[in-house]
């Protein structure tokens, strides 16, 4: 009982302080990720005293990087990984090998042992992936020049934690405290299993993953298939972890996997609330961990080792962009947004202190001078953005990015890939224009991609899912979607939430048409309306007339009927209250069929009568 | 407008209304109609109706076009020459707005003192296009189905402004930029001056007797 209230007293806090900093912070131009860190200081022990001891959440919380390589897996296709190579391999092995090799000489000069400094400097020399692309993403700088750069190392970053956790055991000068938890492996053995357990998860992409996800997707269950993405996700960590690498690798593998599937926008849109929700934790839980009754007992040590980290990797990061030649702006880009130590720093440190490379003590001051380059990242970024980049950047807007983005999205999006929806893409594609597409029906799109066609599994009235589909920055949206009261929902949600989109939409009768024209829609295709009027010429065909006058009374008929739909449409908004559904279908077609007689008479009328008064014509009219 | 409108007009300010109907299947691939008809969109008081992207199926608004030719003082087409003639769409243009009883005919007075003015891209030379030339006709002569046109109708046909080797104004600016000055001179020209006071030479391409 006691701990229950525990457990409810500290999420509260978490979730109030998150509550009320983020949006501030937000709106102040700071971005969330500084919000985060500042309600974390603000809760942590050495403030308000909140929360208690953050690290064990902190453990929980650092799943949340662990979801986001996942996520970036899926948005970075095998091709574009071919293209970041140069980013990913040189940058990022300049970056950490020049890093570690100024840090540890520098120490070495302080007279620190040569193990220490080997340690420390290859620990420092990594940058924190949560908050560098949480932080670039949320200014949409992913995909820029400097955001792929900055993804490589960050990448590369990553890949390197192998061979230090390898390294750090070698430098143990002691006895191994609570070593055995880390399972051993010789270097051979383990690159055998990491390539098994890329071969096992590639497999398990192509072949178990695919049918599977379509078995769940036909329950309809929405939470059996998020269910199921975090179970891809979990396993793919475990994997990794028992073979002794980082579960983030492991997972950013299994989005790389499963990248170019067709439930790809189902997963990332399945992920990203948990990965969002953890990562902000995480944000908080390291702001709490800053520990300020150490930087009050020893200012100078911690500050100039701050400074000292921080000035370190951002002339080495300058000097890395520079050599690299990239554009100005993008390079302090690169290099302010690089420039602090990272959450495996935590891990790595504890686990030189076990190691007994360093004490306890400086561990603690090592600790402190990474958590704090963290929290100061966000504002060394803005420092970037309002002080650094408009002195180097003379030409705005920025040029577009040379580099291939992380995901280049159709302009078009079809949503409901029926039988409107094909034919729709059909001609799109017969035409070469490619098209985003989704759908809710697994089967179809399993029939459908026999086609070549490229169809996403989902529900199309999810926000997260249209998000992640690119209706950001789609240009047109096909609303192909069958069932009025969904397809009605989704304009809503395009019109509220992505106002730039032009919106086609497919009708299903005339009340449909209204509602469509209520919310703003203005090109509305009926359902039936095509054929029915391509069999009514037929018919006019068999009945005598010649062909040519024929397609003529259909084109009448049509424009007239077009004209008469926009015309009546107030009138509709009137009856709606009081006229049930059936009721009203009959009464408009009785009023369409009148109000199209009328209208004849009428003109016939006004011809006939052209100098007569109204009143003339009316008494004529009722008097024939 | 309409009761604005006489056969002469000399001292008042009074501008001629201008409306030109463009006529090209693939505008899109053209260079020199769809620069034409960005130029007449562009000036201030001329009407445009790009015939292709308004009727696509052929289906002629009939009403909405003769009010647009009541309104107009001159009337502009301007198309590429395909076999001599204007492209399909402009002939059924033709054919359903000068209807009977409307351009022609019994109470057929709605065009009378009207000014007619084609503007014709063509692929060959100028002199290609004279009698003794590679077609064998004079442009004037082979104008001669739209002069008859004009005469029944009580308008003036104006003598054609032909673009001629437009493969040659594609490729050179120099040449795209005399067209556009020329092309624009002629418009303004349209509209500002008081077209009865001209004595025009027929055989002679209208963009090279223009007062500058």
């Amino acid at each position: 009982m006691m701990e229950d209230s525990v457990f409810l007293q500290h999420s509260l806090v978490y979730l109030l302080a998150a509550v009320i900093a983020v949006p501030l912070s937000s709106r102040l131009g700071l971005g969330s990720v500084l919000g985060y860190l500042i309600a974390g200081a603000v809760i942590g022990p050495y403030v308000l005293d909140g929360v208690g001891d953050p690290t064990d959440v902190m453990h929980a919380a650092e799943f949340g990087v662990v979801l986001m390589l996942f996520i970036i897996g899926l948005e970075l296709q095998p091709h574009l990984l071919i293209e970041l190579r140069r980013p990913i391999l040189v940058c990022g092995s300049l970056q950490v090998g020049v890093t570690a090799g100024v840090i540890a000489l520098l120490l070495w000069f302080f007279a620190f042992t040569w193990q220490q400094a080997i340690a420390i400097g290859l620990i420092f020399s990594l940058s924190s992936t949560a908050i560098v692309l949480q932080s670039l993403a949320e200014k949409g700088l992913l995909k820029t020049e400097g955001g792929t750069h900055i993804f490589g190392v960050l990448l590369f970053q990553d890949i390197a934690i192998i061979p230090l956790l390898s390294i750090l055991p070698l430098l143990g000068v002691g006895n191994l405290v609570n070593a055995a938890s880390h399972p051993t492996f010789s270097a051979w053995q383990q690159a055998g299993l990491v390539m098994l357990v890329a071969v096992v998860m590639v497999l398990a992409g192509r072949i178990v993953v695919r049918p599977v996800f379509r078995f769940i997707t036909q329950s309809r269950l929405r939470e059996l298939s998020i269910a199921a993405a975090l179970l891809i996700v979990f396993a793919s960590a475990y994997a990794m972890q028992r073979i002794g690498l980082s579960p983030a690798l492991g997972t950013f593998l299994a989005g790389l996997v499963l990248a170019d599937s067709e439930y790809r926008h189902e997963l990332e849109a399945s992920i990203e609330p948990f990965k969002g929700l953890l990562l902000g934790l995480f944000f908080i839980t390291v702001g709490a961990s800053i520990d300020f009754a150490l930087l009050w007992a020893k200012p100078l040590l911690i500050l100039s080792g701050l400074v000292a980290l921080i000035a370190i990797k951002l002339a080495v990061l300058w000097v890395i962009a520079r050599h690299q030649k990239l554009s100005a702006g993008e390079d302090s880009l690169f290099a302010f947004s690089l420039a602090q130590g990272g959450e495996f720093a935590f891990v790595l440190l504890a686990m030189s202190q076990q190691y007994a490379i360093i004490d306890h003590e400086l561990r603690n001051s090592l600790v402190l001078m990474v958590a704090l380059s963290m929290a100061l990242t966000p504002i060394l970024m803005l420092i970037n953005q309002y002080w650094i980049q408009p002195r180097l950047r003379f030409r705005e807007p920025a040029a577009e990015p040379p580099m291939a983005s992380f995901d280049q999205k159709a302009s078009v999006l079809i949503l409901g890939f029926g039988r409107f929806g094909q034919m729709v893409g059909r001609v799109l594609s017969a035409n070469g224009f490619a098209a985003t597409v989704i759908d809710h029906d697994a089967a179809q799109i399993d029939f459908v991609s026999k086609f070549g066609f490229k169809v996403y599994y989902g529900d199309a009235a999810r926000l997260d899912l249209l998000r992640a589909a690119g209706a950001d920055e789609a240009k047109i949206v096909v609303v192909a979607i069958e069932e009025v009261e969904q397809n009605l929902f989704i304009v809503d949600l395009l019109k509220k939430h992505f106002p730039q989109v032009q919106i086609l939409a497919r009708a299903r009768n005339r009340t449909h048409a209204y509602e469509l024209m209520s919310r703003g829609v203005t090109q509305i295709f009926r359902d039936t309306f095509g054929s029915a009027m391509d069999m009514s010429a037929e018919l006019l065909v068999q009945l005598g007339f010649r062909r040519y006058q024929a397609m003529r009374a259909g084109y009448i008929f049509r424009r007239h009927d077009e004209a008469a739909l926009r015309d009546m449409y107030p009138l509709w908004q009137d009856e709606k209250t009081y006229i049930s559904r059936s009721k009203q279908i009959r009464q408009q077609l009785e009023y369409a069929l009148t109000q199209d007689r009328e209208r004849n008479a009428d003109q016939h009328a006004h011809a006939w009568h052209a100098q007569a008064d109204q009143s003339k014509a009316d008494a004529d009219k009722s008097a024939s | 407008m309409k009761t604005l409108h006489q056969n002469s007009h000399p001292h008042d300010q009074h501008l001629n209304q201008l409306a030109v109907w463009v006529a090209h299947p693939t505008l899109e691939k053209s260079v020199v109609n769809g620069h034409l008809l960005q130029l007449a969109q562009q000036m201030p008081g001329v009407e445009v109706v790009d015939l292709y992207e308004t009727y696509p199926n052929f289906m002629i608004d009939v009403a909405a076009e003769q009010a647009k030719l009541v309104a107009a003082d001159v009337i502009i087409l301007q198309y590429p020459f395909y076999w001599y003639s204007p492209p399909a769409l402009l002939k059924q243009w033709l054919d359903n707005s000068f209807g009977y009883g409307f351009a022609y005919g019994e109470g057929g007075t709605a065009l009378q003192g009207k000014y007619c003015l084609s503007v014709i891209s063509a692929g060959g030379s100028a002199s290609a296009y004279q009698a003794d030339g590679k077609h064998g006709f004079s442009m004037w002569q082979l104008m001669a189905p739209m002069r008859a046109t004009a005469a029944q109708c009580g308008l003036t046909f104006l003598p054609p402004a032909v673009i001629y080797e437009t493969a040659r104004a594609r490729q050179a600016t120099q040449a795209q930029l005399q067209l556009e000055s020329d092309y624009l001179r002629l418009l303004r020209g349209l509209q500002q001056m008081d077209l009865t006071q001209v004595s025009w030479q027929s055989e002679v391409n209208l963009l090279d007797q223009l007062p500058v």
